[in-house]
Formats: structure tokens, sequence, C-alpha cells
């Protein structure tokens, strides 16, 4: 009865039932079903009351709508095209290398394709990329900087394995470069064939350019600064970029009304946050079963069943850890996760450091892949694309992505070669 | 039919001046903690010292006006019909099998936020017994009303595309039935 | 009743005891915890089964406290953020600059054992026995010897812990809030430079790289509890129930002494990693440190304790109570 409920609900998850209902639906029915008061599901749910760290998440969509309206798309395509005119896909590599910047300041990767979609994905189709090739790339750079300092996932990674934060962030920096380079290659590489910019367009003068695009350009800047040198966390650096992009919005552009569009800019980036943030609420919830029943544990003891050798484990440890990506966020998979792999892994001689690199570049895969994958959502309501059109985009992308973890899993010292001292 | 749309959007014009409200006290009152925080730090005023002390509730109120601003939203979306769905049979069905998947997923729907909407109500009256405070002796589940608030007015907004999609079969037979004359149509 | 013998001889009924902590997976307190909950499943054949969530996948003490009221967990750690929830008096005893020894921490608590374990199951909760989190420390960027150091320190601290927020106020210091996780970074970039936790604390969150000094004398002796609720307690058999909290009783003194243990070898690799050890302040210095903590435990007397309670652990560790 209660498997017939559970198969029903995931069919029309599938088809057209709104993701957060099927993922508290299955929380609900699991919890039951284990003899547990489902009413525990609002413990999870609110837990977005008292998680300090969400609140970058409404501040910096906020922020995001409101550069996506007005002129900043058209200004920042300028100032690249002064600065990258040459290089056919100037605009894409900058769009990934701030995207980057952006995940490892903000922690959560959700929050880049917010923040910088807005501005990012009408600037790449203002540059002649086609649409599809554009939301593809800003739904996948949100996986990209995970690897970055101060990025949270590492510290917890470090915190709940016991592993060195400093080795992390040190190891990360050659794989989060190569994941980077990657899909920057891959978009040169099109704008080349599609003769993107290089025989179209006029040359822009770069010090006009840059005294035009200086506000809005110096956005990455001013957050990684206050945050660098201890001034803001990364969360109180998101009410700072509200008022500053405010500022620049409705002083120096004066491109925004504060009468008539700020009130409509609020309930649309809110109605966003809603959207998003009740589906983080029902995938805690189905932590939360998932955890109850050893669910997480069960699949490894599965899998160590079947693995014998350290290939096969690493090989087993990415399809485990695609899987984890699919159904729980980034901090709960830490917790509950890597505490069951920790030994495990040590059992077949993987360092961990190279472990903790590996496992976050899978999670942050797992964003990206169908069907559930908390980046393509999030695009698809962002950009109000059909979740189906999303995972299209987001495919030649998820190959890139899927090379780079193939390279950073099975060489080792792409990650270990600067620990090793 | 027509009496529900109203409700409906009265409440949306009320949801939508609290997220404005909500989303702005949250922007302030980050900005104020922290600009006072580098004034003592840096400067070590004085006042900001005692208006740090005086203001140590705000941290706690933004992060509850994330709840509340998430779920406002969420139901809002809800009323857009914009929830984040896989939708692999939106691209393939039209017409009449369309509406009448429409109608089997807002039920479906209908019935999970009811659901949910009971299971949340509970949950509060846990937390009413057990007397649970948030900052400044506000009784928890005060704080928390807008979980089983939203989920309401999620349910009653399923509810209304579920009429909808009726409507529509409705009218899609009607529309193919020669007998009956057009101009009792409204 | 002989019909329930009867049942329980063909099938014994299984009692499964949810256990759930935040200490980390691979802590010795933990691998204590499952030789514990091992010997009692061993011994009971199986009758009483302990299923645990460590290193907090079941949450923070409080997500761990309200799963606890619905029945999805039956038995926890808590220490002062639970206890804030459950028994706010308890917290008598994570009072600053309190105990001088552990001598006195052992004496207290045994002593209080009974007043608490009556209080705690007025609130639904069986005392099994007390499992400390240690002596807290102040560890800082500037060396911290006298109570007049603090008032240049970016001093982080617990959001919403009332005993730490009177202990900085009666230091003169207006500390930074954060979350644990943002400490690393916040204390990386010196968004703070002085922090307090246990070393094993430390060491485990990883911030001993960004500190150079330590003061020797305990900021705080963090006390903790293992409680079951009343709920399952009640429903266990009578020689079931006692058999438990034997087995705790008998080996938490065991897990104490070895944290205890533990902690002192922390402090050895702390120094091992450069961190300089402030000796313990005598005379006129340390009467100030015992002047801030007579300032917040009659601050709080009366809000979180009561003034008697207050007195009669004064009078079980020989103090004066003015
Ligand atoms: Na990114
Ligand atoms: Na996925």
């Amino acid at each position: 009865m209660i498997t017939a409920a559970l198969i029903l609900i995931v069919i029309l998850s599938l088809l057209g039932l709104p993701l957060f209902l099927g993922l508290f639906g299955v929380a609900a029915l699991g919890l039951y079903s284990n003899g547990v008061n489902y009413q525990t599901i609002f413990i999870e749910v609110l837990r977005l009351a008292d998680a300090p760290l969400l609140l970058a998440i409404p501040l910096f969509t906020f922020a995001g709508y409101l550069l996506a309206h007005g002129g900043t798309s058209r200004r920042v395509v300028r100032l690249s095209q002064a600065f990258f005119g040459w290089l056919p896909g100037g605009l894409a590599v900058v769009a990934l290398v701030t995207a980057a910047f952006f995940t490892a300041i903000t922690g959560a990767t959700g929050i880049t394709v917010i923040a910088l979609g807005g501005l990012l994905l009408p600037a790449l189709i203002e540059d002649h990329y086609t649409e599809e090739f554009s939301l593809g790339l800003v739904t996948i750079s949100g996986s990209l900087g995970l690897h970055f300092p101060p990025s949270l996932p590492v510290i917890l990674f470090g915190f709940v394995s016991g592993v060195s934060i400093r080795d992390l962030f040190v190891a990360g920096v050659v794989p989060g470069l190569l994941i980077l380079a990657l899909c920057s290659v891959f978009a040169i590489l099109v704008g080349k064939k599609w003769k993107i910019l290089v025989a179209s367009r006029p040359k822009v003068r770069i010090l006009p350019a840059l005294k035009e695009a200086a506000w809005e350009i110096a956005i990455p800047g001013f957050v990684l600064a206050g945050i660098y040198t201890g001034i803001v966390t990364a969360t109180e650096a998101s009410a700072f970029m509200v008022v500053y992009v405010l500022i620049v919005k409705v002083v120096v552009f004066k491109e925004l009304s504060l009468r008539t569009e700020l009130v409509p800019i609020m309930v649309e980036s809110m109605k966003m946050v809603g959207a998003i943030m009740v589906i983080l609420a029902a995938s805690l919830a189905l932590t939360n079963y998932l955890v109850d029943a050893f669910v997480p544990m069960k699949l490894l003891h599965l899998i160590q069943g079947l693995v014998k050798t350290q290939l096969g484990f690493l090989i087993a440890l990415n399809l485990f850890l695609i899987l984890v990506g699919c159904m729980m966020d980034i901090f709960s998979a830490i917790l509950v996760v890597v505490p069951l792999i920790m030994p495990l892994a040590k059992q077949f001689g993987v360092h961990p450091v190279h472990l903790g690199v590996l496992f976050l570049a899978n999670l942050a895969i797992g964003y990206n892949t169908p069907p559930v994958g908390l980046n393509l959502f999030i695009a698809s309501g962002r950009f109000e694309q059909p979740i189906t059109r999303v995972y299209r985009a987001a495919l030649p992308f998820l190959l890139v992505l899927f090379i780079s973890l193939f390279l950073i899993t099975y060489f080792p010292s792409i990650s270990l070669i600067m620990v090793n001292h | 039919m027509h009496y529900l749309k109203k409700i409906d959007s009265a409440f949306a014009a009320v949801e939508k001046w609290l997220i404005v409200v909500f989303l702005s006290t949250m922007i302030t009152f980050t900005f104020i903690h922290v600009c006072l925080r580098i004034f003592l730090i840096n400067l070590n005023l004085d006042l900001a010292q005692i208006l740090l002390k005086h203001l140590d509730w705000s941290q706690p109120l933004v992060r509850l006006l994330v709840l509340w601003v998430a779920f406002i939203g969420a139901s809002l979306v809800t009323r857009d019909n914009k929830h984040i769905r896989i939708d692999l049979l939106g691209s393939v069905l039209d017409g009449a099998p369309k509406s009448i998947w429409s109608l089997v997923t807002s039920g479906a729907s209908l019935a999970i936020s009811l659901f949910l909407v009971k299971a949340s109500i509970g949950y509060l009256i846990s937390e009413i017994a057990y007397n649970d405070l948030l900052f400044l002796r506000i009784p928890a589940w005060i704080g928390h009303l807008v979980v089983p608030g939203a989920l309401m007015l999620i349910s009653l907004r399923f509810f209304i595309s579920l009429m909808t999609a009726l409507d529509k079969i409705g009218n899609d037979v009607f529309r193919h039935s020669p007998t009956q004359p057009t101009a009792t149509r409204k | 009743p002989g019909l329930d013998l009867e049942t329980s001889a063909k099938q014994p009924p299984r009692y499964v005891i949810k256990f759930a902590t935040v200490a980390p997976e691979g802590s010795t307190w933990m691998k204590q915890m499952r030789t514990i909950t091992q010997a009692i499943e061993d011994e009971t054949n199986g009758r009483v089964i302990f299923r645990i969530y460590a290193g907090g996948v079941a949450g923070d003490e409080l997500e761990i406290l309200k799963k606890i009221r619905m029945g999805q967990l039956q038995c926890a750690a808590f220490s002062g953020v639970g206890f804030g929830k459950i028994l706010p008096e308890v917290r008598v005893l994570d009072l600053p600059f309190l105990f001088r020894s552990y001598e006195e921490v052992d004496r207290a608590l045994r002593r209080l054992k009974p007043y608490f374990s009556q209080h705690f199951r007025e609130k639904g909760f069986i005392l099994l026995n007390w499992a400390e989190v240690g002596n807290v420390y102040v560890f800082s960027k500037r060396p911290i010897r006298v109570v007049g150091d603090f008032r240049k320190s970016k001093a982080w601290s617990w959001a919403g812990d009332p005993i730490a927020k009177e202990t900085f106020s009666a230091l003169g210091v207006t500390p930074i809030t954060l979350p644990v996780t943002d400490v690393t970074t916040a204390l990386s970039t010196g968004l703070v430079d002085t922090v307090y936790a246990p070393p094993l604390g430390l060491l485990a969150l990883q911030w001993h790289p960004y500190v150079k000094y330590m003061n020797a004398l305990p900021f705080a002796h963090s006390t903790g509890a293992l409680l079951l609720s009343s709920r399952t307690w009640e429903k266990l058999p009578q020689e079931l129930g006692k058999f438990i909290s034997s087995e705790f009783e008998k080996s938490m003194s065991t897990m104490t002494s070895q944290l205890r243990q533990q902690n002192e070898e922390a402090i050895d690799v702390l120094k091992n990693h450069g961190i300089t050890i402030i000796p313990e302040p005598t005379g006129q210095a340390l009467q100030k440190f015992d002047a801030i903590h007579r300032r917040v435990a009659s601050a709080l007397s009366g809000k979180i304790y009561s003034y008697s309670l207050l007195k009669q652990l004064y009078g079980i560790l020989g103090r004066n109570t003015r």
C-alpha cells in the first residue's frame, strides 16, 4: 500500500507534480512506514528559519534581479568586447570565471545561478550565443569554484572528516582551475565555430567601456575584498550588495524607479526564492527520512559488497555520489556521507585529501544531472524555461564536467601535486 | 468560483505587501548590524556597542523572516502556476488530454498540500504544548504561523486550478458537442 | 502478567532506542559510546537495540530535542545548548571561571545529581549520567593574560547563549556572533581573533592554525548529560531500565577520565603546533577573573537558576556566599 503510494508520487513527480510536493510526500510516507511521526518533517522545514547562511539566498537573489533590470548586461558585454574582442567566446570565459569566484564566496552553488544568471544570460545572448548554449553555461556555472577559498563546503568537509582544511584548499586549486579551464576551452571552441564577435562587431575602445561598466564590474571585487579582508561574512556581504546595487541603479544610472519598479522586482524575486526554498525544505525533510532509515549506509554496504579494488571503489564512489547529489543538498550530504566513506577510502588506499577534492567535484556535478538537480531547477525557475529544455541545454557542459571529474578521480596527482611537498 | 478568485486576489495583494515589508526589514537590519559592528571594531565607538546590544534580537528576526518570505513567495508562485516541476508530459500533451492531465496533477497537489496543512497544524500545536519561545519571548507557534498559513493558501490555489481544469474540460466537451446552442455560453 | 511472560519467552520484544549526538563519529567518545551500547545489546540478548546517529546527522541539539519530543528519537547527549531548552538551571554549572579543579567538578556533579535527576524527570527525561564536554579555554591571536586584555579582542561567541552574552558583557566585550561553521573563515580573515573551545574541539574544528595563545585558566567547564526520554523509560521493563542505567553509570566515569586525558593530550598537540600556553593567573589577576564570575553569577541568578541553587553549589565548593 505504502509502496504503491510511493511509486505513484514518484511517477506524478516526473510527469508534472510540483517537485516540492513530491519530495514532501515521499519523506512523509517514508517516515510513516518507519513508524515515525511524519510531523517531524516540519522540524526540518523550520531549519529555514534558523540557518544564518540561508539569508544569503533572498538577498543575493534580489540583488541579481536588480542587476538584470536595465543596462547592466549591455555595459558588461561592451567591456568584455573591449578586452576580449579578439578572443572568440571571451564573454563566456568572463562569465565562467566570475561565477567560479561567486560560488567560492557564497559557498552554496545555487546562489550563483540566481545572483549572476540575471546578468549573464542576457549578456551572453546579446553577444550572439544561442539561447540554449547560454542557458546551459549559466546553469552549470553554479558548479564551478566550489574548491576555492573560502568555500564553505570545503570547510565543512574538513571539519567532518578531520582532513586539514588548508590542505583541502591548496589541493583544490589545480582541480578547480582544471574544471574552469575545460569549460572555458569548450566555450572558446564553440565561439570559434560560431564566429562569435570576431567578424561581426566593431572594435570597442577600452577606456570608455571601462568607465561605463566600472560600477557594476566592481561588484564581485568588492564582495571578494570585503570577505577576504575580514570586514564581512559572505552572508553579510549580500546585504551590502543589495544596498550598493540599489544606489548604482537609482542614483548613478537612474534606470530604476523606486516608485513603480522596485516593488514588482521585490515580489518577483521573492517568488523565485519561495519556489527554491520550499524545494530545499522538502529535500531536508527527505534527508531526515533517509538518515532515519540509514539509507545512505545501506547503499554503501551494497556497493562495498561488490567492490574489491581501488579502481572499482572509485568508480562506485562516483556513481554513489552522483546518486546522493540527486537527493540531498551539499551540506547534508557532507554530514551524512563523509563519515561513512572515510574508513572505506582508507581501506582502499585513497588519499584523504584526494577524496575530499573528488567528493566535492562529484557533488557539484550532481547538481546538474537530471532528473533531480538543484541547479537545473533553479535555472528553470529563474529563467522561466521548461525543465526539459534546461536538461538539454546543460548536457554538453555536463559532458565537459564529467571529463574533468574523470581526470580528477583517476589522476590523484592533479589534487596532490600541491600538497605533497 | 468567482468568489474564490476574489478571495485569492485579496490574499495575494496582502502577501505582496508582506514580502515588500519583510524583505526591506531583512536588508535594513542586516545592513545596520554589519555597519555597527564595523564601527565598533575599527573605531571602538561606544554608541555602536550600546546599539548592538539593544539590537541583539535583529539577527534571529531576520532569520525568521527568511522563512516567512520563502513561504509567502511559494504561495504566490502557486498562484502563477510556476512551481518548479519535472514536466516530462507537458511538452508532449496538447488539447483535451493536457487539460485532463492538469486536472490529475492539480488534484494530487491539492491532496498533498491539504495533508501538509493538517500535519503542520499538528506540529504547531505541539509547539504550543511545549511553550517554545523565540527571541524577545515570542511564542514559537506565532513565529511559525506562516507555514500552515501559506500551505492553506497554496491549497486554495491548487483548488482553483483544479476547478479551472474542470471548467476547461467541460468547455472542450461543450464546444465539440453540436447540439448545444452557443448563445447560452458565457 | 503471566501472559506477558509467555509471549516474551516466545519472541522477546525488541526495544529500539535511537540515540543522537553532535559528537563526531570516530571520536574516542563515540567509540566508547558504541562499546557501551554494544555491551547492552549483547547482555540483553538483543532485547534492547541502539541505533546511533552521530556527528550531527540528526540535526543540532535543538533539533534533536524536538525529534525526541515527537518520538522520532529516544536518547541523546546534550550540552548547554540543549539544556537551555530542557532545564536551563543546569547551566549554573557552565558559569565562567567557576571550578578550580576536576575534583571540584566531580564533587559538584555527584552531589547535585539527585537534585537535577528529579528536575529532569519533571521535564520528561531520565538523567542516565553526566557526559561532560570538558574544560573550555580561551584561544587568541594576541595574548590574553588579564581581564583587561579582553577589551582589545575581537571575540567570537555563540549566538543566543545567555551565559556567554553576560560573560562578554562583564568582560567589556561586544562579541561577534557567528555560526560555528563560519568561524574558520572569520579567524583566517581576521574578522575574529579570539575564540573559546575545548582543546579537542579546537583541533577538530581546525581553528588551531589561526591562534597563537591559550590561557591555561579554564574559561568555563562545559557540562553535558546523557538523557533518555521518560516515555521510553516507562515502556522498558523495570529490570531492563535498571540494567541500562547501571551500565551507563559504570562506564561514564571511565569515559570522563579518558576525555580529560585526551583534552590534556590535545593541549600538548597545540603546544607542538606552536601555541603558547599562558600560565594560569595568580593573586590579584586571578581575583579579577573571580570578580567576573561573581558578576555573571549574580546577574543570571533568578533568571536562569535560582539563587538558592547557586548558594547550594557554592556550599558544595566551600565558597563564601556573601
Ligand atoms: Na560558480
Ligand atoms: Na542530480
